[in-house]
């Protein structure tokens, strides 16, 4: 699943470099309609966020769950059928966005006869995942179990409903933008930061080998993420009444509470000893995912209160945000995860460790590079729109030297993809190797042995 | 303890919380909306899009547009103008009044300027006050058969840009199947488009080649939505007004058309119960494309309200 | 198979599972907890709404929105003239203009005196009441006195002309279906003409005064 899940990340990169090209020289690759901008971007998301961020994350909570719980999983051979068939519904989903059959909603784009099988593979997946968690020998619960169980049950909710009433039965009028941003903020905010805290919580505390700060600030930050992360999304302009634009900038703003309580948190269980970030370099993603994490939340938090214009959530600063907080802190934290589970889960070493050194300074270097000019840029571009005066095309214009800064971060980010990725392949390929010739190895030692016998 | 079941609840009640106020509320609200009246016209608002133009919105919603093009106007504001169109017949009575109502409305005039005002009529006397300064001065200003008017104006930065009258709201988005509001602005705010730009042939330009018409626009071409075909007897009326190989013209295909079309009906500028704006006559009101003799169907919000 | 190669990273052993301490929550992390909610409390009255689904940004409460609606003074002046119908004439006449033709009530509705070109004589016979039988519709109404019902309305004589003003618009427009404003000025300069005259206007009185002035 992980494997998977880095090639997706490699495919969806290309998309974002296409997209990022795009912006700055509108031709390129303008005459074929399936590279259009207005495909290729639902495509990277849903490449990203499905292809690559959902199946990191299941994979992640499979691989706590067995660990924590001291047991192994449920049916093996089952999941692995189900994550091939999660792959080949975002294949399908993605190739249909390409074709033009795109739903038309935020993060949930592919088409109903993709979905089908996400839902289902989702479905089986997180049964198995729950009777893993029912068959711990260790009954005492770890945080990470608390949020990785939760966001189990809160993915299957959420995209039943949003597929079902905005998809299969769609409901009028502007209800669809409403679910649909519920959706959408659900799945990033709540998911991915569930997911992702769940594994800052677990791997923090193991990798330095110091214990977890507060189990009980952990519960805090749990409580406070699901009740409050999942009432945002909903933008001052909407044309809904005004009373969710009001909860959803209230509820962002009290989500200041588990961002802090996860810096108190992790920073209390490093308690400066960054020795250990240079042992284990798997490490240096999980804490720049942290950081990451608390820096986008703080920067939506500042985006809702500071937005009395009503511009900046249409500008390149939120753009910025989305992407600090899907690539910086969630695809960040499975890097570390994937480098550190993926040998131990396979006991093959990993092939080329210079090549997660470069990984990270690539993709910290590229990420810093995407959301920094891009939060300038959507801060300056807010206020000339609120300048009548100054014309749309004026604006657009001065977007641009931003814009090409952050397709250089794309490119190293990409960059950083590649090597991963091939670190993932050929970790992969010697593990089959081994297991082959370890096969190969008990079959014909007995061939060998009745030989020697013989005289 | 059972820590399993505990963890579902807690996530159950947590997510049931937001799916009532987000999903089940909106539904109740806003899901069940009816065509309503403007105010105080009285004409049926939304009216739904003609067929090429519902066509235009599965085009725009498959290429994508809502990425680069949001469909929100938002507004901060509601100020008020008083406009006077005629003076009347008794001008002394007037001119005193109208320097008291500037008096209290804290934009004093000097007699000379007033009088020059009154010279000059049809103007706004009065600009940017509150409702109650405003309804107070019209009713001083209507001596001697003088015309004054409330303006309700709007203000907002999207609507100080000319992308639209007054704040959207759900009404505007009734018959819409798929709603494509978008969340970006990497192009302009598509929701007032088709008062600004109602000629399709302008779109279908602005479609195959943005920077003919737009110098410095970032959008791609969508020449795929076009053909190049041979001129057989005479170039037809829709060929763009482009250069082409001799004897080739260049040809909307029909999701072109139905995208110019689409394009072309945008508009949110309608007074309503809930978005309240004085529209200029010289806006030309929506089309009303109901059949005759329908009957109106209000929401809950007719022109008196009630009692709350 | 042999031993890979000595670049890859030794293998360290796998660490023990995480730990956790039982800290506790830090107090001040509680309290900033009560005061956003507080705030939050505070922003949502300002700008909620209240949850009512006709409050739209940037309106703050269903009151601003009453408030903002373009003014109508037609239709206010007409339902001035409905609820003082109500209180003052309803009682025989009845809400919906039928009358009451047990008690000698004649009915507003299709009445050729309500229906009139002109006001005037309406404006009279609300003023200052009617005796005597009358015929209204073809039918003759002769068991009932019309009180002076103009007359008895309170405030001076502005504010009276005023409210049969809005009255007689308002029974006009809803049961004679000729719809349009009375002017007070107009009810005002008719009484004038009347204001000697103290008793009862007979049917006969009405019609030889001019049907509009």
């Amino acid at each position: 699943m992980f494997l998977s899940a880095a090639i997706w990340l490699v495919i969806a990169s290309a998309f974002a470099l296409i997209a990022s090209i795009k912006f700055h020289s509108p031709n390129f690759l303008a005459d074929c309609p399936w590279l259009t901008y207005g495909r290729v971007w639902p495509a990277y998301t849903n490449s990203v966020l499905y292809g690559c961020c959902l199946q990191a994350g299941l994979g992640t909570i499979l691989w706590v769950f067995t660990h924590l719980g001291l047991t192994t999983l449920a049916q093996r051979g089952l999941v692995t059928l189900s994550a091939s068939f999660w792959n080949l519904g975002v294949t399908i989903g993605v190739l249909g966005i390409l074709g033009g059959d795109s739903t038309g909603f935020q993060n949930l784009e592919m088409p109903s006869y993709a979905t089908l099988f996400l839902f289902l593979s989702y479905l089986l997946i997180g049964f198995w995942a729950v009777i893993t968690f029912h068959q711990r020998r260790q009954r005492a619960l770890f945080v990470s179990q608390w949020y990785l169980f939760a966001a189990l049950f809160w993915f299957a909710w959420i995209y039943s409903t949003a597929q079902l009433l905005l998809v299969t039965f769609p409901v009028r009028g502007v209800t669809q933008s409403v679910i649909d941003w519920w959706y959408s903020d659900n799945l990033q905010v709540v998911w991915l930061g569930l997911v992702g805290l769940g594994a800052i919580f677990y791997f923090v505390p193991k990798l330095t080998g110091r214990p977890l700060y507060s189990h009980y600030l952990a519960l805090f930050t749990f409580w406070m993420l699901i009740l409050f992360g999942s009432w945002g999304g909903i933008p001052n302009t909407a044309p809904v009444p005004a009373w969710m634009p009001a909860l959803s900038a209230t509820s962002t703003v009290l989500t200041l509470l588990p961002l802090v309580a996860v810096a108190l948190n992790v920073h209390w269980t490093l308690a400066g000893d960054f020795s250990k970030l240079s042992a284990f370099p798997a490490l240096r993603f999980i804490v720049f995912g942290a950081a990451a994490f608390l820096l986008a939340g703080l920067m939506k938090i500042g985006g809702v209160l500071l937005d009395t214009n009503q511009l900046l959530h249409f500008t390149w600063f939120a753009r910025a945000r989305e992407q600090l907080y899907i690539y910086g802190f969630f695809a960040m934290v499975m890097f570390g995860t994937i480098y550190r589970v993926l040998p131990q889960l396979t006991g093959t070493e990993l092939p080329w460790p210079k090549l997660m050194r470069a990984h990270f300074w690539l993709a910290a270097a590229g990420i810093v590079l995407v959301f920094l000019p891009l939060t300038i840029g959507g801060i300056v571009e807010t206020f000339k729109l609120a300048n009548p005066a100054i014309d749309f095309v004026t604006i657009s214009k001065s977007t641009l030297p931003f814009l090409r800064v952050s397709t250089l971060g794309d490119l190293l980010i990409a960059a950083g993809h590649v090597l991963f990725a091939a670190n993932l392949i050929e970790l992969a390929h010697r593990f089959y190797k081994a297991k082959m010739a370890a096969a190969y190895a008990l079959a014909t030692a007995d061939l060998f042995k009745t030989a020697e016998v013989k005289p | 303890m059972n820590y399993g079941p505990v963890i579902f609840l807690a996530a159950f009640f947590a997510l049931a919380g937001s799916w009532f106020g987000f999903v089940l509320t909106p539904q109740m609200q806003v899901g069940h909306l009816q065509q309503t009246n403007t105010i105080p016209a009285g004409a049926l608002y939304p009216v739904a899009r003609p067929g090429l133009a519902r066509q235009g919105l599965d085009i725009y919603r498959a290429n994508g547009c809502a990425y680069c093009h949001s469909q929100q106007v938002g507004q901060i504001g509601t100020v008020c103008d008083v406009l006077l169109t005629d003076a009347g017949t008794n001008q002394p009575a007037l001119l005193e009044a109208l320097l008291k109502v500037r008096q209290d409305g804290g934009q004093p005039l000097s007699e000379a300027a007033a009088k020059q005002l009154l010279a000059a009529l049809p103007k706004p006397v009065l600009q940017g006050v509150t409702k109650e300064v405003a309804d107070t001065a019209v009713k001083a200003l209507a001596v001697g058969d003088a015309k004054p008017s409330l303006w309700l104006v709007p203000v907002g930065s999207d609507i100080a840009r000319g992308w639209g009258l007054r704040h959207s709201v759900a009404e505007d988005f009734l018959f819409d199947d798929t709603v494509m509001l978008g969340s970006q602005r990497i192009g302009p705010d598509l929701a007032n488009v088709g008062v600004r730009l109602s000629d399709p042939k302008w779109h279908l330009l602005h479609l195959y080649a943005p920077r003919s018409l737009v110098n410095g626009s970032t959008m791609p071409p969508y020449r795929f939505l076009f053909e190049k075909r041979r001129i057989e007897r005479a170039p037809t009326s829709d060929a763009l007004p482009l250069p082409a190989p001799p004897g080739y013209e260049i040809v909307p295909k029909p999701e072109a058309k139905a995208l110019a079309a689409y394009l072309a009906s945008l508009r949110a500028d309608a007074p309503l119960w809930e978005a309240p704006v004085t529209v200029p006559a010289s806006v030309p009101p929506a089309d009303t494309n109901a059949p005759a003799g329908g009957t109106a169907i209000t929401n809950s919000a007719p022109t008196n309200p009630p009692a709350k | 198979m042999t031993p890979e190669a000595n670049q890859s990273m030794p293998m360290t052993p796998a660490p023990a599972e995480p730990r956790e301490e039982p800290n506790v929550v830090p107090v001040w992390l509680l309290v900033c907890l009560a005061l956003l909610l507080y705030w939050g409390m505070v922003y949502f009255d300002q700008r909620g709404g209240w949850f009512n689904e006709h409050v739209y940004i940037p309106y703050r409460s269903f009151q601003e929105l009453v408030s903002m609606q373009p003014s109508n003074p037609e239709g206010d002046f007409i339902l001035q003239g409905k609820k003082l119908f109500h209180d003052n004439c309803a009682v025989c006449h009845m809400d919906t203009g039928s009358g009451n033709p047990a008690n000698g009530c004649p009915p507003l509705v299709g009445s050729e005196w309500v229906a009139a070109p002109g006001p005037d004589r309406i404006i009279r016979l609300v003023s200052k009441g009617l005796t005597g039988p009358i015929e209204v519709g073809g039918k003759v109404y002769n068991t009932g006195t019309m009180l002076a019902m103009g007359d008895q309305l309170p405030g001076d004589e502005k504010e009276k002309a005023e409210k049969i003003a809005a009255i007689i618009s308002y029974i006009r427009t809803e049961f004679g279906k000729k719809p349009g404003l009375i002017k007070p000025e107009h009810v005002q300069a008719v009484r004038a003409e009347i204001a000697k005259h103290t008793a009862n206007f007979t049917p006969d009185e009405l019609k030889a005064a001019p049907e509009n002035e």
